[in-house]
């Protein structure tokens, strides 16, 4: 498994960190049952603090992706796609939200704004 | 008691390096050379006790200077055990000295090719113990109150006031009666030896005890 | 969670300067920073935590015990690095090993030896004769070889290279990967905690300004610049260091006052060293 943490990003590194682990469970890299570096060994590798670590696999945990057996470790869960579904639903909502706030500021009209969507779908191969 | 010793070989290790070969091979002629000068080794065991007087302050010299009370405040250890360790150390030092001095007696007063004595010669380092100890009880409350450096000059006043407080004596008494003083005293000393010898000891300890208690309390009160 | 350091209304006075009814706790398997100007109370409270200095008021409580009472004991379990060292310069690593194992319960002399080889401390130099790094790398190599529980830092980090440093920093971050252990570590270059350390302690002309989660901390203000005219008076006074130059001003502000400003105004997200410097300046700023 790699997670990379790039600080210039403007993104909490917790998200970043919950974001990679996520990407890495939908497209099957980390498998269902394998184990994640614990807390502290993850904080120590990527030289960031024990509490955000910590955030980040709470955060995953109550999402549904991971589980936190005590004394263990933490394990990746069965895809439950019912959860998948319904954070995905969530990410999308939030982030068209965004674009609309932002449209709303800048004036820039519905039409405009199905444009913008069509050329990043186009680019993004998403048919 | 653990500590406390641990606490004596750690003031040992801390003057360590300042024993070298060097500095004792010093000390060594200087005092050959006083023995031979005097012709006697009552000069030069007074010297060498004087000596083991200012090594005892070695340990807050060299601490001073080189931060060593932070040290001391990071490691388990009491501040009644550092006290009781640094007393130690001071007799240990004084005792270490006294048997040097009784060797170096019968060499010197043997190659001088005089009358040696080992009991009057022991007699004699034993009042130089018991005078010096009882100076480096009025010094160590002192250097525990003020540290080294501002306690330096305050605490070698009563080094220094001695010879002066004898000279200053013996011209008031006029030198004879001085001196006839001095020997009735000695011969008291070796006519009751046993009453004698157990009133300085409990004196002794007596003024140890109170030094150590007075040092105990002003250490517990500095801020470092 | 169990604190491993606590410590409750302390308070110290001395002439020209007081530590103020000072309160935070060192929560068990995390990182503390403990952060400020200098001359701003971290040294006094440290000395006061290690029984250095005694408190004109409040208590300090070491691993659930009240360090009023005295107890010695309760050093086994801490490990001391500060800026400079405090052994005889004329000291060898050997002479260290000898002056201090013996006060320890639990003194591991291979675990000292690996620190010294890991480290690459010369054992046949003399104390005086160590790089700065080395002298601070000694002590740490003492400090880690007895259990300690906590590990107590005094800008340890100042005077030393990055690369120093950054070594100094991965092995505190190993120290930690144990969950009853915890570090206190006081410095004023703030970039060493920036990422590896779990809660915040801030403090300035011997008062706690904060104390809490280090992100809680940088998400609670934000760094705002804007042109000279652009503030009304009331604005302004929303602003921590305000500060103007010929091309306009700039200051730090409560996240939660960015409303209050007007639209189009400049923001960004803070550094530590940031909070610190516009803090100061609005404490001077009153003087």
């Amino acid at each position: 498994m790699k997670i990379i943490i790039l600080n210039t990003a403007g993104i909490p590194i917790y998200e970043q960190i919950k974001e990679q682990i996520k990407t890495a469970i939908y497209s099957g890299e980390l498998a269902e049952g394998e184990m994640l570096p614990s807390i502290r060994q993850l904080a120590r590798d990527l030289k960031i603090s024990v509490i955000t670590t910590t955030r980040a696999y709470n955060d995953l945990e109550q999402e549904g992706f991971i589980a936190n057996v005590q004394g263990k470790g933490c394990f990746v869960k069965p895809k439950n796609n019912e959860l998948i579904r319904e954070q995905a639903l969530r990410d999308i909502e939030n982030g068209f939200a965004s674009a609309i706030t932002a449209a709303k500021n800048a004036q820039i009209s519905k039409n405009e704004l199905y444009n913008i969507f069509e050329v990043i779908a186009k680019e993004e191969a998403y048919e | 008691m653990n500590r406390t010793l641990s606490f004596t070989k750690l003031d040992y290790i801390t003057i360590k390096p300042y024993l070298t070969l060097k500095n004792i091979l010093i000390f060594v002629l200087v005092f050959a050379f006083i023995g031979y000068g005097t012709g006697d080794s009552s000069a030069m065991i007074g010297m060498l006790m004087m000596y083991s007087t200012i090594y005892a302050s070695y340990p807050f010299a060299v601490g001073d200077k080189n931060g060593i009370d932070t040290l001391y405040a990071t490691l388990p250890i009491a501040k009644k055990n550092i006290v009781a360790g640094r007393y130690i150390f001071a007799l240990c030092l004084n005792v270490c000295v006294c048997a040097i001095s009784l060797i170096a007696s019968a060499i010197l007063m043997t190659a001088l090719g005089k009358r040696f004595s080992w009991g009057e010669t022991l007699i004699t380092i034993l009042i130089c113990f018991a005078f010096f100890s009882i100076l480096e009880a009025l010094q160590l409350p002192i250097y525990f109150k003020l540290g080294y450096a501002k306690a330096k000059f305050l605490a070698y006043l009563p080094l220094a006031a001695f010879p002066a407080a004898v000279m200053v004596i013996s011209i008031f008494v006029g030198k004879d009666s001085f001196s006839a003083f001095i020997e009735s005293m000695f011969s008291w000393i070796q006519a009751n030896d046993f009453y004698a010898a157990a009133f300085i000891v409990i004196i002794w300890f007596l003024i140890m005890l109170f030094s150590g208690l007075l040092s105990y309390r002003f250490y517990k009160k500095r801020d470092f | 969670m169990n604190n491993i350091l606590e410590i409750k209304n302390l308070s110290k006075h001395y002439e020209g300067f007081s530590l103020n009814n000072i309160s935070f706790s060192v929560p068990q398997g995390y990182i503390m920073g403990f952060i400020g100007p200098n001359g701003a109370g971290k040294t006094t409270t440290i000395k006061l935590i290690l029984n250095m200095v005694c408190p004109d008021s409040g208590e300090i409580a070491l691993f659930g015990e009240n360090t009023t009472s005295n107890s010695s004991e309760i050093k086994n379990d801490i490990g001391v690095v500060m800026d400079l060292p405090f052994y005889v310069e004329d000291w060898k690593v050997k002479d260290v090993e000898a002056a201090v194992s013996p006060f320890y319960s639990h003194w591991n002399s291979n675990v000292f030896d690996n620190y010294i080889h890991k480290f690459n401390i010369a054992k046949n130099k003399k104390v005086k004769e160590l790089s700065r790094g080395m002298k601070v790398k000694l002590m740490l190599a003492a400090a880690l070889s007895h259990d300690a529980k906590l590990l107590v830092l005094d800008e340890p980090t100042s005077g030393l290279d990055p690369v120093a440093r950054d070594e100094l920093m991965d092995i505190l971050g190993e120290f930690v990967t144990d969950e009853n252990k915890g570090i206190l570590f006081s410095t004023h270059i703030t970039s060493d905690l920036e990422k590896i350390a779990d809660y915040i302690t801030f403090i300035i002309d011997g008062r706690i300004e904060f104390t809490g989660e280090k992100d809680k901390l940088l998400e609670s203000y934000l760094l705002v610049k804007g042109g000279l005219s652009d503030l009304t008076t009331e604005q302004k006074k929303c602003i921590v260091g305000y500060r103007e130059h010929s091309v306009g001003f700039e200051g730090m502000i409560k996240t939660d006052n960015i409303k209050q400003l007007p639209f189009d105004t400049a923001f960004e997200k803070i550094s530590l060293d940031e909070i610190i410097i516009y803090m100061n300046k609005e404490a001077k700023g009153h003087e």
